[in-house]
């Protein structure tokens, strides 16, 4: 494969996000360089009382985010709705990349980085973040073999495309048990602190309420990710099929809806049985923030998404859309930074490296899918997977760095 | 096989010293951290404080629990007990993800933030002073016998003989016989314990019930999702091609 | 406190990201106009009719690819009309070698002076002399410069043409609107006369208030 005409002058023509993004990654590099030379006491605001910080509820809102991948492959391959096929390559790729993230940010956040690989050797299997660990490590690895065709069939390599077709649908199995499985973990980690975690957020049930929030907000993030998509890779910028295709993204905000609701009923259910109710009525910083999660990420979008004309309104959707990532950004922080505050008596917030550091890590993720989405065919049109990609093997195109 | 030891530390004996408080650096060799020792906390360089509250001391420091919250989210088993039911900590194991800190119900686990090799530290009851037949520090230290280093069986019972023998003298309840699930290190004291800053309202449960309960169901989420999710496959599959096939039927 | 902070870095990135859409003239997808909310009779009495095998570039410029790597490049429909008739005034000379983004043409509606950028890198071969100052009755038979260039058939998705091409033009009448009634001196004339009655008339020249060509150029006329 040659690198095709790199055309300097298009990637050095200044823009806007491309100013904004060179100057976000070169201070990240900096606040990088400074965590891992003097230590997380110095870079991070972190202290004996707040252990976990932005890092940690960050990693919280990537994996929920990423939640697509998951659903996205079942829906198509498990229930075989080839409707959303268009989706499912995003989806993954939103999914792999969201996970490099979390990935990198547990690595800057350990305290011993040099150590990473110990989980691999040293077991101990009644812990949550053993289980997490070993899930996140399992179903990266399905993402990458769930992506691999798109990969494969650039370079014309049909025999190993032929055995992961074979094995494709116990992959797609086996990804949704892991994501089932480490996305409710994520809340399972806060079981072990009942005193400490505000009960408007602690439950038992706590590993299900994350598990059905990351379906709807997984869902959200895909519909935002098409106009992103929309918006950022242009017919101009030589991408084809990223139009918005509203009649897919209308069906996946269905699902969204009941989702939604069925996190409320939930919600609801968990408040009566827990005789929490009259935690509503206690003005505080945390019930504050416990109804603005509620209501702009739950309420607002359930009573938007029931209403045919909002859920088919490209303008809409996309605010709904927003909400619902709101709401699950709002939930993941409120559980691991303001559902701790009382108990730690400190009022942490994150220090300058901390958000340097999280927001290089998304410039490069949305970096890399700029770059994948350039050089495979990611965006397909309705024709069924497997039949759009035998005729993309007969055209390949040399790979094309900006 | 070894007995179960573990620390009483009696609140209404205590004159607040500071022995244990200077035995317990010395021990650890921990440089100093306070001009005063009754204002000094709990950190990276000092296992075990001694708060004034009026006339009362309380000393603080790792409960080493019976189920510790610590050991069982520790995912690469840095953290583990000894036969003796001490809670020990292993540095050449940690990754440093400060779950422990975040887990323990009595707040208890510190790092060393400022370095870019950082350890968990907290007191392991002497464990090396242990293993060569000598007691901990502390206890050692103690002039007046309010810490008392023993079997956790004659603790117990020395504990109980207290609170019956001097019913007015102390408040009737032993601190850390069964807060999460109960620990080696047992506090009695004349006032209720929220007083003196113990952490009141832990569940008797230990800790890492709350999470089993959960981990318990995951082979029958595996088991049975993997079933509905294969079936489901089977299903709509089929669905599908008598749905072709009743279209070509019509065709025809 | 670090719930609020995250979701308004959120929230403030998306208003940016709006904002610099706003600068550059262009929509965001969700935004963007659809066609059932304005007349559709406008479209129908101008039938945009798009000759095949040619090219649209973002610029309102055509091109169409000849034998031997030459390509023809004229001014589409939009550009002739869009602020009333255009006059060519100018055009690149014969054996200039032109970058994409070169000024191509140049072109006045009125006293509104306008410059169209070459859509390709190329050297230019022949220049047709019968564009300048001359009304052009098609514009799509009517080519402006001849270039000798490899970008066109190398670069086939930078350009729209048949069906994505006429969605294109259309959405730029739409915006042009909108442009017209904020940009027009007379804005509430400009409505009557050039939608109200369904048709575009290309008599109509629309005096601009100050600087406003620079908006349109930025606006339509870039690449």
């Amino acid at each position: 494969m040659k690198i095709k005409n790199i055309n300097v002058s298009e990637i050095l023509k200044p823009t806007f996000w491309k100013i904004t993004s060179v100057i976000i990654v070169i201070v990240g590099l900096f606040s990088t360089y400074f965590r891992f030379t003097q230590g997380l006491g110095a870079t991070t605001n972190l202290q004996d009382t707040v252990p976990w910080g932005l890092w940690i509820g960050f990693d919280f809102i990537g994996v929920g985010l990423a939640a697509a991948g998951f659903t996205i492959a079942a829906t198509v391959h498990i229930f075989n709705m080839h409707k959303y096929e268009p989706l499912v390559r995003p989806a993954i790729l939103t999914a792999f990349l969201g996970y490099s993230i979390v990935v990198c940010l547990l690595i800057v956040d350990l305290g011993r980085p040099e150590h990473f690989y110990h989980p691999l050797y040293m077991w101990n299997i009644h812990s949550v973040m053993f289980e997490i660990t070993w899930c996140l490590i399992c179903y990266s690895t399905v993402l990458l073999i769930e992506f691999a065709p798109v990969i494969l069939e650039k370079f014309n390599l049909k025999a190993p495309i032929k055995i992961l077709r074979m094995i494709s649908i116990p992959v797609v199995i086996v990804g949704v048990l892991f994501s089932t499985l480490h996305q409710s973990s994520f809340g399972s980690l806060y079981l072990i602190v009942p005193g400490k975690l505000h009960p408007l957020w602690y439950s038992s049930l706590l590993p299900v309420h994350f598990y059905i929030s990351c379906i709807a907000a997984g869902l959200s993030m895909i519909i935002f990710e098409s106009y992103l998509v929309a918006r950022g890779l242009t017919k101009e910028d030589g991408f084809q099929n990223t139009g918005l295709k509203m009649d897919i993204l209308s069906g996946a905000a269905f699902a969204v809806l009941i989702a939604l609701i069925a996190s409320l009923l939930l919600k609801i259910y968990d408040f009566i049985d827990d005789g929490k109710l009259y935690l509503l009525t206690v003005p505080s910083m945390e019930t504050y923030l416990f109804y603005l999660e509620i209501l702009l990420g739950t309420i607002a979008p359930i009573y938007l998404l029931s209403q045919k004309k909002f859920r088919e309104d490209k303008k809409w959707l996309y605010i709904i859309s927003i909400c619902v990532i709101s709401g699950l950004i709002l939930n993941r922080i409120n559980v691991s930074i303001t559902g701790l505050v009382a108990s730690s008596g400190v009022n942490y917030f994150p220090s300058f490296d901390e958000i340097s550091i999280t927001l290089m890590l998304i410039v490069l993720a949305i970096f890399a899918f700029r770059l994948v989405a350039k050089n495979f065919a990611v965006f397909v049109t309705e024709e069924h997977e497997h039949s759009a990609s035998e005729k993309d093997i007969a055209k390949t195109k040399p790979i094309t760095i900006s | 096989m070894l007995k179960e030891k573990g620390i009483l530390f009696d609140v209404t004996l205590c004159i607040g010293c500071g022995s244990c408080y200077d035995a317990c650096k010395e021990a650890n060799n921990l440089p100093k951290t306070s001009e005063d020792f009754l204002k000094d906390h709990l950190s990276d360089n000092t296992f075990n404080v001694i708060e004034q509250y009026d006339d009362l001391y309380a000393r603080k420091m790792c409960m080493h629990c019976n189920e510790p919250a610590c050991e069982s989210v520790c995912l690469v088993g840095a953290i583990t007990k000894t036969p003796t039911g001490a809670v020990v900590y292993d540095a050449d194991k940690c990754i440093g993800c400060r779950y422990c800190m975040q887990a323990c119900p009595h707040k208890i686990p510190r790092y060393e933030w400022g370095t870019t090799t950082p350890r968990i530290r907290k007191c392991n009851m002497c464990a090396e002073r242990v293993s060569k037949g000598l007691i901990p520090a502390c206890a050692e230290a103690c002039p007046n016998e309010a810490t008392l280093y023993g079997d956790m069986d004659q603790l117990i019972a020395i504990a109980k003989r207290r609170l019956q023998e001097n019913p007015d003298k102390y408040y009737q309840h032993i601190y850390g016989l069964e807060e999460a699930g109960g620990g080696h290190v047992l506090v009695l004291s004349p006032v209720p314990f929220e007083q003196l800053g113990y952490i009141p309202e832990l569940p008797k449960e230990a800790m890492p019930e709350f999470t089993k309960r959960a981990m318990e169901k995951i082979p029958s989420v595996v088991v049975g999702g993997g079933i509905f999710l294969g079936g489901m496959y089977w299903l709509t599959k089929r669905k599908n091609q008598i749905a072709k096939e009743e279209r070509s039927k019509h065709e025809n | 406190m670090v719930a609020i902070f995250v979701l308004a870095a959120f929230l403030f990135f998306i208003l940016v990201d709006l904002v610099v859409l706003k600068f550059q003239g262009k929509y965001h997808p969700a935004f963007e106009p659809s066609f059932s909310q304005f007349d559709i009779s406008m479209f129908e009495t101008n039938k945009f009719t798009i000759p095949q095998n040619t090219f649209f570039s973002k610029g309102h410029t055509w091109l169409k690819e000849e034998k031997n790597g030459l390509v023809n490049i004229g001014i589409d429909e939009f550009g002739m009309t869009a602020l009333g008739t255009l006059a060519i005034l100018n055009c690149a000379l014969a054996g200039k070698t032109i970058k994409r983004g070169d000024i191509l043409f140049e072109g006045a509606y009125g006293n509104n002076k306008v410059k169209f950028l070459s859509p390709v890198n190329g050297i230019v071969q022949t220049v047709n002399p019968n564009i300048i100052n001359k009304n052009i009755s098609d514009p799509y038979k009517t080519w402006g410069v001849q270039l000798l260039s490899k970008d066109l058939s190398e670069n086939h998705e930078k350009f729209y043409s048949g069906n994505d091409a006429v969605n294109w033009i259309k959405k730029e009448f739409i915006k042009l609107k909108s442009f017209l009634d904020t940009h027009a001196l007379k804005p509430n004339l400009a409505g009557e006369t050039m939608f109200d009655g369904g048709t575009l008339s290309n008599d109509m020249l629309y005096s601009l208030v100050d600087k406003s060509t620079s908006d349109f150029e930025k606006e339509f006329l870039s690449l």
